[in-house]
């Protein structure tokens, strides 16, 4: 557990940007002749855009109760961590000092994580939780956020069910979820999430 | 009070504390880097001419190049460019004839003549794996200029300067 948890922290720590250098060249036309012909450069060409692919790597915690079957809600605790990552085409390269930009922008990710989840004041109540999910992810009040929606999987006794969830001012996270025998779920917690690696190429 | 709430006091707690300073103001910036062209030598003297050679445009679609030529002699010069061709170590070779016709300089007078050669140069690029090599022929009526050609992209960003007064105290501190 330990090991993990410093294995992702590491991964979280700063983000990494590869620049591959397919399709590097600009536009040009070359028939056309140079707007000055005596000056001796290179002529800056149009900007293709580019194509980026994004990863992330976060930590979540979360506090909420769960609403049992018939009545009966109880607390719920979970605590876990994700991954994700997506891709998506720009219409202007970026700048070096906008390298963070890349994890900003609108785009759609692809997530899978686990939790460790359950009632800590219950004996055994405490369970693993699998899930895979489609994130949205856009600014919202100059701050990251995303929402998402996806399946869980309780991997102690099956129990499965869908979830969503809206994640706003950079890490406050709003979860709904159901599991099949134990009913609805709300969750409000916090997402330590941070852009991890990104591959840049042009168009 | 339950453990559930002293982690969610201190997760809490550990969240409000994260802060993100301004991007202070900065005399450049870095916007994207292209792949570049390196021409060895890329000046000579041919008869009666100093010639300079450069790539003037560079782009998927093909490349452009200049040939300045100056009379270095006290006589007038006559001279023209013919043609202009590429040859990439990978087999692609294109080549163009100039047009402009040929000329007298008048000593120390310069004229320059551009040459397109397009060809399908990212897919060049691309097969080459991100660095060309060949050679670049240039001829004129006062003799061939042979000049090795490298293409590589040298930073994935360039450094453009914004701000001199910024750059200024940037660099001067």
């Amino acid at each position: 557990m330990m090991r993990a948890v410093a294995v992702l922290a590491v991964l979280a720590s700063g983000c990494w940007v590869t620049h591959l250098p397919k399709n590097a060249l600009g536009h040009a036309d070359p028939l056309a002749p140079p707007a000055d012909v005596t000056v001796e450069r290179t002529e800056t060409p149009a900007d293709p855009g580019e194509r980026v692919v994004t990863t992330y790597v976060a930590g979540t915690f979360d506090v909420g109760f769960q609403l049992e079957r018939p009545t009966e809600a109880t607390g719920v605790m979970g605590a876990g961590a994700a991954i994700a990552f997506g891709w998506y085409d720009r219409a202007t390269s970026h700048e070096r000092r906008d390298h963070v930009d890349l994890f900003l922008a609108r785009h759609t990710t692809w997530g899978v994580g686990w939790r460790w989840r359950g009632d800590p004041d219950v004996a055994d109540s405490m369970g693993h939780v699998l899930h895979a999910e489609w994130q949205r992810r856009f600014l919202l009040l100059q701050a990251p956020a995303r929402v998402a929606v996806g399946w869980d999987v309780d991997v102690t006794d099956g129990a499965m069910g869908p979830h969503a969830e809206v994640i706003f001012m950079a890490g406050n996270r709003l979860r709904v979820s159901y599991l099949a025998g134990r009913g609805v779920s709300i969750e409000y917690g916090v997402v330590l999430e941070l852009p991890s690696m990104a591959w840049v190429w042009s168009r | 009070m339950p453990r559930w709430l002293q982690l969610l006091v201190v997760a809490t707690g550990a969240y409000l504390s994260l802060a993100t300073p301004a991007r202070p103001p900065h005399p450049f910036d870095y916007p994207r880097g292209y792949p570049v062209w390196l021409l060895e030598p890329d000046q000579a003297r041919l008869g009666c001419a100093e010639v300079k050679v450069w790539v003037a445009k560079s782009g998927k679609s093909g490349i452009g190049v200049t040939v300045r030529a100056r009379n270095a002699t006290a006589e007038p010069c006559r001279f023209a460019v013919a043609a202009v061709s590429l040859a990439l170590r990978s087999g692609v070779t294109v080549g163009a004839p100039a047009a402009l016709e040929e000329s007298d300089l008048a000593p120390g007078a310069l004229t320059y003549a551009y040459v397109a050669l397009p060809f399908d140069h990212e897919r060049a690029w691309n097969g080459a794996g991100g660095r060309l090599d060949g050679e670049l022929r240039v001829q004129t009526t006062a003799g061939t200029l042979h000049l090795a050609a490298t293409e590589l992209r040298e930073a994935a960003h360039r450094t453009r300067r914004r701000d001199d007064e910024l750059a200024r105290r940037y660099l001067e501190p």
